[in-house]
């Protein structure tokens, strides 16, 4: 799993850290069961202040998408595939939402923009 | 404690070679005047407290002292202590050069030396010492150098009237209770000095 | 639990006062103490160790009484400090055969490790050390004590870029025991405050905050707008502003507060630590 934080970037650092780890569970990188580094190794990994890893680790919890065991440290929540897969589901729903958006902004048809939809899917399967 | 001292022999390794320095160059100059021992005991003792002092002082290193695991008290009292040995060493070596030299060379040093001439200049090495370290303590890091400088003038002021003195007072006979008498003040006196400078320095902000 | 417990501490001096100042210092975490220069941060740090005295309050170290129990706080706590206090002309083998025997945790292999890794030459003398060296030693003696409680009063001040971020390493290798803590204090915002977790500010002698920094930098805001928009009310608003013909800058305390105020009229940034120290150290209006 990489985790990259930007300076540049206008999400505070733990959101990033919150939404790369996120990325990786939803995507399947990180399997349920995996252990997570612990809030302290990250912190030092990524040379940013324990409290920032740590509500990073919080949010994820609230979300459920993993589980922190005391001493242990912290797993890739394993029960909540529908979970995983509904969160899936919104995410890409919030990116076609922002496909729409940009469409109305260039004068786009809803039909112009499934053909080019059909188009792209297409192609993906053709390469 | 025993740190405390440890720590002093360490770092006192190049002004014990100066102190030693000292003394041999005043043996050589002295050794034919009456008061010789007692003068090079005093010296070198004197001189050895006041570098050990300058050691600690040179580069703020009281603040490394209070950084470590020991209470000021234990600073100040460590102090006292290897003050004490400094001042027997010193007196002692210069009596025992002295008195080897006589053997050595007969008719060299004519003077006869006994116990008195041990404790006279301890005596007065406690008393300056126990003016000189409360002093010392709380004068600031620029105060200390100024001081051990007005300490040696003074010292090299007094030293041949007080010699002359003692010399004296033991030519009309020797008076052993008020000899003793007056070590043990002196030696309540550096006590009470240590107990003030302990009070001093605990306060003290650095 | 905290670390660090100062209690209404004053100490008044002809030139400037702390002035009843309590702060807690969370175990666990790194708390950076900044303000600018002269403003009581050293003092504070003294206060902590025990080298001044306050006139009034009370400083509590690691759950023992400062200068009662000072032993036992001495035996817990490493400090780094920028100006070395340790003997010139002794090396830094003997240095350290001065300094082990009074520490109850001396780690020997850990000290010849650290060391080793510092490229420090046992046989050199204190006195031809560089500043940058100074500090690594005296890190070193900090870490091979196991100290529970790490103090550096400016250790950056004398290092160069590489060994800053080296130093990044090291302390957030100490930080990976929970029951480790570190308060540093700097005039310059450096990497140090990337693994801060608290920041305390101190300026004029006073306490301004002390908090989570995440939530200071959200907190804080850099507005930057048209003149016109300022009066005399308006910029009570401000920490701090910076007035120029081309328009101004300043530091909000309340960000939300500010947006609500300016609208769209005016840019919102967020604010660096240094902003927020510049700008609080110069208060009211600032001219360029």
């Amino acid at each position: 799993m990489n985790i990259i934080i930007s300076n540049a970037s206008g999400d505070p650092i733990y959101m990033q850290i919150l939404n790369q780890i996120r990325q990786s569970i939803l995507s399947g990188e990180l399997q349920a069961g995996d252990s997570l580094p612990s809030i302290r190794q990250l912190a030092k990994d990524l040379q940013v202040s324990v409290i920032t890893t740590k509500r990073a680790y919080e949010e994820l919890e609230k979300e459920q998408l993993i589980d922190s065991v005391v001493g242990k440290g912290c797993f890739v929540s394993g029960a909540n595939k529908d979970f995983i897969r509904e969160q899936r589901m919104k995410r890409l729903e919030e990116k076609l939402l922002e496909v729409i958006q940009d469409s109305k902004e260039l004068n786009m048809s809803q039909q112009d923009v499934m053909e080019h939809l059909t188009l792209l899917f297409e192609e993906d399967q053709t390469s | 404690m025993l740190n405390l001292l440890r720590k002093d022999f360490i770092a006192a390794k190049t002004s014990l070679a100066m102190s030693i320095l000292i003394f041999t160059i005043f043996c050589i100059f002295f050794m034919k005047k009456e008061m010789s021992m007692h003068f090079v005991g005093i010296i070198t003792a004197f001189s050895t407290i006041s570098s050990l002092t300058l050691n600690d002082t040179k580069n703020h290193n009281h603040h490394f002292l209070v950084t470590l695991p020991v209470s000021r008290k234990h600073i100040v009292q460590a102090k006292y202590v290897i003050s004490l040995i400094c001042i027997i060493i010193a007196v002692l070596a210069s009596y025992i050069v002295h008195s080897l030299v006589k053997i050595a060379v007969p008719g060299y040093i004519t003077v006869d030396y006994s116990m008195i001439d041990i404790l006279v200049p301890i005596a007065i090495v406690l008393v300056l010492a126990s003016v000189y370290l409360p002093l010392f303590y709380s004068l600031s890091e620029k105060g200390a150098p100024v001081l051990n400088v007005i300490f040696l003038c003074l010292f090299l002021i007094m030293a041949d009237p007080v010699a002359q003195t003692i010399h004296r007072a033991s030519l009309n006979g020797i008076n052993y209770p008020l000899v003793y008498g007056s070590l043990c003040s002196t030696l309540i006196l550096f006590a009470a000095s240590c107990y003030v400078t302990v009070y001093l320095f605990t306060k003290k902000d650095l | 639990m905290n670390a660090i417990e100062l209690r209404n501490l004053t100490k008044i001096y002809p030139q400037f006062t702390v002035n009843n100042v309590s702060l807690d210092v969370k175990r666990g975490y790194i708390t950076g103490l900044i303000g600018p220069n002269g403003v009581g941060k050293s003092t504070l740090i003294k206060m902590m160790l025990g080298m001044v005295r306050p006139d009034s309050g009370s400083v509590k170290i690691l759950g023992y009484d400062m200068p009662k129990q000072e032993i036992d706080i001495k035996q817990r706590i490493g400090i780094v400090s920028d100006d070395c206090f340790y003997y010139e002309d002794v090396s830094i083998r003997d240095m350290k055969r001065i300094i082990a025997p009074f520490y109850k945790k001396w780690n020997e292999q850990k000290f010849n490790r650290y060391l080793e890794r510092f490229e420090l030459s046992p046989k050199k003398k204190i006195g031809q050390l560089s500043k940058g060296m100074k500090i690594k030693f005296a890190l070193a003696v900090a870490l091979s004590h196991e100290a529970e409680l790490l103090i550096m009063d400016e250790p950056t001040s004398g290092l160069d870029p590489v060994f800053r971020r080296e130093l990044l390493d090291l302390l957030a290798e100490m930080m990976q025991d929970e029951r480790n803590t570190i308060i540093f204090s700097t005039h310059i915002t450096t990497d140090l405050d990337r693994i801060a977790d608290y920041i305390s500010f101190v300026n004029r002698g006073e306490l301004v905050f002390s908090e989570p920094k995440d939530e200071v930098l959200d907190r804080y805001a850099i507005v930057k707008g048209d003149r016109q928009l300022l009066d005399s009310d308006i910029r009570k608003k401000f920490a701090g502003v910076r007035e120029t013909a081309f328009g101004f800058e300043g530091l909000v305390e309340d960000r939300h507060a500010a947006e609500q105020l300016f609208g769209n009229y005016a840019v919102f940034e967020k604010a660096s630590l240094e902003d927020i120290i510049y700008y609080n150290a110069k208060g009211g209006r600032v001219h360029a």
